[in-house]
């Protein structure tokens, strides 16, 4: 059996980041009180969803990255924990004020989404 | 304004220039931290270590505005790790994070986001950022290309690579220990000429012709009389002892089991499956590693004996 590499999750990623973007992008319930069902609702929905993140970062980590596809994947993985996936790759307006963990992990990842696209532009150009 | 010797180096790319530049800043830190250990509340050795944490973060600072290069990956990876896990004391943290293990003090289990973080500084250091990534994928190394780390599998990784930490770690905890020891006597002794000649390092390095001898064994026994500690100073100078056993038995035990590990490793190469460059390299590694650490262990051994046997002070 070949060995798994992080990247192996990238199709159960994007998945998860469409919901998440979907989840975000419902305000139905912005203006409900937090006892209605609706909003009760909606925050088990995104428990769960933040669950099944949880389950393929973790199976992720147990594999063994050996490229720039398998740091991608990680990279996404770290940015949602800090600043939230579904406004992937915008980072909040005030990052570079944050502490200097977080400024860190967002030029971190910056880095290796930006040097992947490189890679990629100057392959497909 | 400082000069680095590697930003003359032609062959030396411009991110692997930032790269050399950030160790040397955070080498410098560390070093102002532990010089402070031997005079604590030094004002100086403040500004020092004040001076070389400012420089690491200026470092970094151009090291974010500058992305043309896998290797400038690389450089941020080892920011990140630094940010969350200072080299002087966060590695053992570190590595217990990315194994998903419990901290030996306590500590519990990293939270996701702590993890996540190392997972990815982990990966880029080790598997992304070399001439692999330039190629966007898998292929197999040129001659010119920069060394590949070792396709091992994860928990063969994990295994070396936590052995090392608690070998490396413990050597560290004994450092201290032993300087924290040293400081503890010196001030006791008030800096008599017995005292200095028992610490020397020189002197029991390079061994000791009969004179010499003759003159340790004289000074050992003029501190045996003199010092007379107090009952607490004699236990809490007993109990500095016993640490320093238990941190040698644990350091050697770090060293035994990098090695069985290093011995199964080697077992499984062969004909068949020969070394790749990195992971021959690597072997070699940790080899010396190993050696260097279990002589330092046994220094170490023959002072202690020395001053349990003569109730004089260690060095």
């Amino acid at each position: 059996m070949l060995e798994q590499k992080p990247s192996d999750f990238r199709e159960q990623w994007e998945a998860l980041k469409a919901e998440a973007v979907a989840l975000e992008a419902d305000t139905s319930t912005k203006d409900l009180p937090p006892t209605d069902p609706k909003v009760e609702a909606k925050e088990a929905e995104v428990a769960a969803l933040n669950a099944q993140k949880d389950d393929v970062a973790h199976r992720a980590w147990l594999t063994t990255a050996r490229d720039l596809d398998d740091l991608a994947l990680l990279a996404e993985v770290a940015f949602d924990y800090f600043f939230d996936i579904a406004a992937f790759p915008q980072y909040p307006a005030d990052i570079d004020s944050r502490d200097d963990q977080q400024v860190a992990v967002a030029y971190l990842v910056r880095g290796v989404f930006a040097v992947r696209q490189a890679i990629a532009h100057r392959r497909n150009s | 304004m400082t000069t680095h010797t590697h930003q003359n180096d032609p062959a030396r790319t411009a991110g692997e220039t930032v790269l050399a530049d950030w160790r040397e800043a955070v080498a410098k830190e560390i070093a102002a931290l532990e010089a402070s250990d031997a005079a604590p509340g030094d004002a100086d050795l403040q500004l020092a270590y004040k001076a070389a944490v400012e420089r690491s973060r200026s470092v970094a600072r151009q090291a974010w505005t500058r992305l043309s290069e896998p290797a400038d990956v690389l450089v941020r990876a080892e920011i990140a790790r630094h940010c969350l896990w200072p080299r002087y004391h966060g590695e053992r943290r570190f590595e217990a994070v990315i194994m998903d293990k419990e901290f030996d003090d306590g500590l519990e289990l990293a939270a996701f986001d702590e993890r996540a973080v190392a997972e990815l500084a982990s990966a880029a250091m080790w598997a992304g950022c070399g001439a692999n990534a330039a190629a966007g994928g898998h292929r197999a190394p040129a001659p010119g290309d920069r060394p590949q780390m070792p396709q091992l599998a994860d928990h063969e990784l994990k295994d070396i690579y936590e052995f090392a930490g608690d070998a490396e770690t413990s050597a560290q905890c004994l450092r201290h220990t032993l300087n924290s020891v040293f400081h503890e006597y010196r001030l006791r002794a008030h800096d008599w000429d017995v005292a200095r000649g028992l610490l020397s390092p020189e002197q029991l390095e390079n061994g000791a012709d009969a004179e010499t001898e003759s003159r340790r064994e004289q000074a050992r026994a003029r501190a045996r009389r003199q010092m007379a500690p107090a009952s607490d100073d004699a236990d809490h100078a007993g109990g500095l002892l016993l640490e320093l056993e238990e941190m040698l038995c644990k350091a050697r035990q770090g060293v035994t089991a990098l090695r069985t590990v290093m011995k199964g490793w080697e077992s499984e190469h062969g004909p068949g499956r020969p070394f790749y460059e990195g992971e021959a390299s690597l072997l070699a590694s940790f080899a010396f590693c190993a050696d260097g650490v279990e002589a330092t262990l046994n220094l170490a051994s023959d002072r202690i004996d020395d001053a349990i046997e003569g109730q004089s002070p260690p060095s």
